[in-house]
């Protein structure tokens, strides 16, 4: 009597190149605390370098890219949420819009 | 282990008795034991209740002391809500959100056992206060700097804290296995729109407390650093502003009242088709009225705060949201009274319970929307209005939900029948209770009666208004008694309840009364929304008959299955079912993890002790994974 | 007659409704409250510090260079760990626990240099209860540094459950590819924090 299952398959995949990524997110981290040491806006610039950093992690150290959407839909709803707190918050708090007249 | 085709290989059980208990990993054995650990925390909460209605009988009373009154309101907050109300729903969504998914056991069996024992050490914990010094008495959502050592000197801040971190453990985890089951271990053919109302609602709450429960224990954390390190998160004299505590709080609190009410909304909406004789109306927007209100009910927290001084742009914001909200559960109430219209109703008691609850939640719903328009609010806020809205969302609501699952499920879960006469006296006399309780509290609270004090002016009509209301109180504390008796009386009694008693829609139905250990002989296959009266009345043409499924499409199939038969429940015919393991390592680390809460207390340099329970535990319990 | 697979509550096989493991699907739930447990650590050192009182204030203590490097050595760790179940993909488990014992020494000189950065800012005059920078800064990178020493237990308890189950390839690939969402995810955080912490305000 055959069970028939599904697997989690992986079939061959074509993994990234990870040491690639590792040197992107090196160099990503060089220009981030060289941005620092210049008179720019630096909030816009190092949380859109972050956001990069951390997309890479997510997509290809952690398969992301690669692998099922659910897992990207979870997690990206986890995402959502806390940059939505986090985003309210200091909203609330620190700013008129708020508490802070 | 044996595996003899056609055979179930049972892990032999190496424990009986209380050692059985304390290592299962079963979910039908669990979820009795959140059932019966919340119901007794609910006995210890009504208790609180008793004691603050006596004390407020009459203005000025000394019954009990301000200091012990602050404790004592606190405590039957925290116990509802925690202890008892998510306890409870947890353990009927453990036993049957599984059955009705046609699972024999969670996705993670260990976990959802360690995830109990951590709720009730958590428990512990919180009341163990009493005989250490004082329990919590900073109100059950510990704003601060009211729960700094300035005005809660003793441990009971921190025993509060240590108890809300180990629950929230617990409900993360419970979370994880609830939502994991539920998407990845359904029967073949249950697509995801064929699932009962009650197990989407499941799932949703299980969402609702991954995401929620993170904010409250970030929140405990900072409190207990505060109070116990100094560090100065809510001291305005260091430049904090308080508020953080509450937004925090409440980005919880808020997601939290709908963990314990969509469970609730579920169980109505799997008893009124059944005793109506009728297919739930509507099933597509009940299920997408429940995802709404799981969104917008993050988006809505700062309604509790609508009397600390923020802009006008930020409330008004809240208060849209807030009275938005309202129509998806709105239409939840137009289902359920469709459901019931033209049916073939028998008003048994887990029907009672059910329109009590709807005619009950439409009252607490529309105080609700009243305390949803800021100005008005601004005028009740910290008053009886308050306390009778929630009161009748969360008694009149949830708990009327939950005696009616438990009159539903006691057949199922314990193989006896509760006695309908007694049931039908019960509901009548809590109707009445509550009602006479809750009601005069609108009036009170828009007449300026504040809450949390423990007692009031002698303003004209308020001494007779709160004798009313005790009176109302001890009439639900018969209720609750005749309720015990009966449960005693029909766990004692020698009947056995049938399969399947009220004529049921759902697979859970479709095993013994309680079910064997492992759920089903064979996996059933799922080809409608109702398998299980599908399969015994298939003449009947509804309007779901052309829902039903010839061939389930590209479902896994598992051969040599028949559609569920009402008494295919004795031998499994096919294959080899292996069911989880005892183990003994969830309760290890759970206690583990106690052992470091009163550590990190009262004695920091015994943590390692504790944290070495819990390492040794996770060490023996890897070692038991294959 | 075909083999018959035994069913079990942990059986990595499982008959799935969506096809996928049922632990690597919930450990990505759980890194979802995860993600929201830290964005409330975050939300909070972003709202207090700079409410701060008194000094010592983030430009004057915190030192760029040393974390900067600490934040290579997390990167490279992240490496490590992929490698690692590059390996156990392709059953080379001596190469795999290789791999794991360079990620969890890297960690390891993280969480040094982690506690050398700590007893610095100490000797500076930050501590928890000293002004709000301090209070949040500590608990958001104690707490991390917390999750980065569960990641190193996690990866022994890992390396020992390989060599004992040396030649089992389907499960060591899963157990490895397992703790390494859970390493990349603390990986991950970390990237926030050090941008959030150490470059924002100072």
């Amino acid at each position: 009597m055959a069970v028939v299952y599904k697997k989690d398959e992986k079939a061959a995949k074509k993994r990234p190149n990870y040491v690639l990524v590792f040197i992107a997110l090196a160099v990503l981290t060089v220009i981030e605390v060289a941005v620092v040491q210049f008179p720019l806006p630096r909030a816009p610039i190092l949380i859109a370098l972050s956001i990069i950093k951390a997309a890479l992690v997510a997509l290809f150290y952690m398969h992301l890219r690669s692998d099922s959407r659910i897992f990207s839909a979870l997690f990206g709803l986890g995402i959502i949420l806390g940059i939505a707190m986090v985003i309210s918050f200091v909203l609330l708090i620190n700013t008129p819009f708020g508490n802070d007249h | 282990m044996a595996t003899q085709a056609g055979a179930v290989s049972l892990q032999p059980r190496r424990a009986t008795g209380i050692w059985r208990l304390l290592s299962t990993t079963d979910h039908k054995e669990i979820g009795l034991l959140y059932i019966y650990s919340g119901f007794l925390f609910f006995l210890l909460g009504g208790l609180e209740a008793l004691l603050i209605r006596v004390q407020l009988t009459q203005p000025g009373m000394r019954f009990l002391s301000p200091e012990l009154y602050n404790q004592i309101f606190t405590m039957h907050g925290t116990t509802m809500i925690f202890l008892f109300a998510m306890p409870i729903l947890i353990g009927l969504a453990n036993y049957l959100a599984i059955l009705m998914i046609g699972a024999r056991d969670m996705a993670f069996p260990r976990l959802n056992a360690f995830s109990f024992w951590v709720f009730l050490f958590g428990g512990l914990v919180m009341y163990s206060g009493f005989i250490l010094g004082g329990a919590p008495d900073a109100g059950w959502f510990a704003y601060a700097p009211l729960a700094n050592p300035e005005y809660s000197p003793s441990h009971g801040m921190d025993l509060w804290a240590m108890g809300i971190i180990l629950t929230g453990i617990g409900s993360i985890v419970t979370a994880v296995n609830l939502i994991v089951t539920i998407l990845n271990l359904r029967a073949p053919g249950m697509t995801l729109l064929r699932m009962p109302v009650f197990v989407w609602m499941v799932l949703i709450t299980a969402f609702l407390m991954l995401f929620a429960l993170p904010s409250l224990t970030v929140d405990a954390v900072l409190l207990f650093l505060e109070r116990n390190f100094g560090a100065p998160f809510f001291l305005p004299a260091q430049g904090a502003n308080p508020l953080l505590w509450q937004h925090l709080f409440w980005f919880f609190g808020h997601p939290e009242v709908y963990i314990l009410i969509l469970p609730a909304f579920g169980i109505i909406s799997e008893i009124i088709p059944v005793f109506s004789s009728k297919p739930i109306f509507g099933y597509r927007a009940l299920i997408l009225s429940g995802l709404t209100i799981g969104v917008l009910g993050f988006m809505v927290w700062s309604h509790h705060m609508f009397a600390v001084g923020n802009s006008p742009a930020s409330d008004a914001s809240f208060s849209l949201s807030s009275m938005i909200i309202a129509v998806p559960t709105s239409i939840k109430i137009f289902n359920w009274i469709a459901t019931l219209w033209g049916g073939r109703v028998e008003f048994k008691t887990p029907l009672l319970h059910a329109i009590g609850f709807i005619a009950m939640f439409i009252i607490g719903g529309l105080s609700g929307v009243m305390v949803a328009i800021v100005p008005f609010d601004q005028q009740i806020t910290q008053t009886y209005f308050v306390v009778a809205h929630l009161h009748y969302v969360l008694f009149g609501g949830t708990v009327l939900a939950v005696f009616a699952g438990v009159f539903y499920w006691f057949p199922k879960m314990t193989g006896r029948m509760l006695s309908e006469t007694l049931g039908k006296w019960q509901f009548w006399l809590m109707l009445i209770g509550l009602n006479l309780t809750f009601f005069p509290m609108h009036l009170l609270g828009m007449d300026g009666m504040p809450r949390r004090v423990y007692t009031y002016e002698d303003n004209p009509g308020w001494a007779l208004w709160n004798s009313l209301e005790t009176i109302g109180s001890f009439i639900l504390g018969l209720a609750i008694l005749l309720f015990i008796f009966n449960v005693i009386r029909s766990l004692r009694s020698q009947e056995q309840a049938p399969d399947d008693p009220w004529d049921g829609h759902t697979l859970e139905w479709a095993t013994s009364s309680p079910p064997p250990a492992y759920n089903f002989a064979s996996i059933p296959t799922v080809r409608s929304l109702r398998p299980v009266w599908d399969q015994k009345y298939p003449e009947f043409t509804d309007e779901d008959s052309s829902k039903i499924d010839p061939e389930p499409p590209g479902s896994v199939t598992i051969p040599n299955t028949d559609p569920p038969q009402p008494t295919d429940h004795t031998e499994p015919v096919e294959g080899n079912i292996h069911l989880p393991s005892s183990s003994f390592n969830p309760i290890l680390i759970a206690f583990g993890l106690t052992v470091v809460s009163y550590a990190a207390i009262y004695a920091l340099w015994f943590m390692p002790v504790g944290i070495l329970i819990s390492m040794a535990g996770i060490v023996l319990w890897n070692w038991e994974t294959p | 007659m075909e083999e018959q697979k035994k069913l079990t509550g942990h059986e990595p096989y499982q008959p799935t409704t969506l096809g996928i493991d049922s632990r690597k699907l919930g450990i990505w739930v759980f890194l979802a409250s995860e993600a929201v447990f830290f964005s409330g650590l975050i939300a909070t050192y972003l709202i207090v510090t700079v409410r701060s009182t008194q000094g010592p204030y983030p430009n004057e203590v915190l030192s760029l260079p040393l974390v900067s490097v600490n934040t290579f050595v997390l990167i490279a760790s992240s490496l490590a760990m992929v490698i690692a179940l590059s390996n156990a993909e392709e059953n080379k488990i001596h190469r795999t626990v290789i791999w794991l014992i360079v990620t969890a020494v890297l960690g390891l000189v993280f969480l040094g240099g982690q506690v050398y950065e700590f007893i610095h800012l100490f000797h500076n005059g930050l501590t928890l209860d000293q002004n709000l920078f301090g209070a949040s800064f500590y608990t958001l990178t104690g707490t991390h540094g917390l999750h980065v020493l569960s990641g190193i237990i996690w990866i022994i308890l890992v390396i020992f459950q390989l060599l004992k189950f040396r030649g089992d390839a389907s499960q060591a690939a899963m157990k490895v590819e397992l703790t390494g969402l859970y390493w990349h995810f603390v990986d991950l955080i970390w990237i926030i924090i050090f941008t959030v912490v150490y470059l924002l305000y100072t």
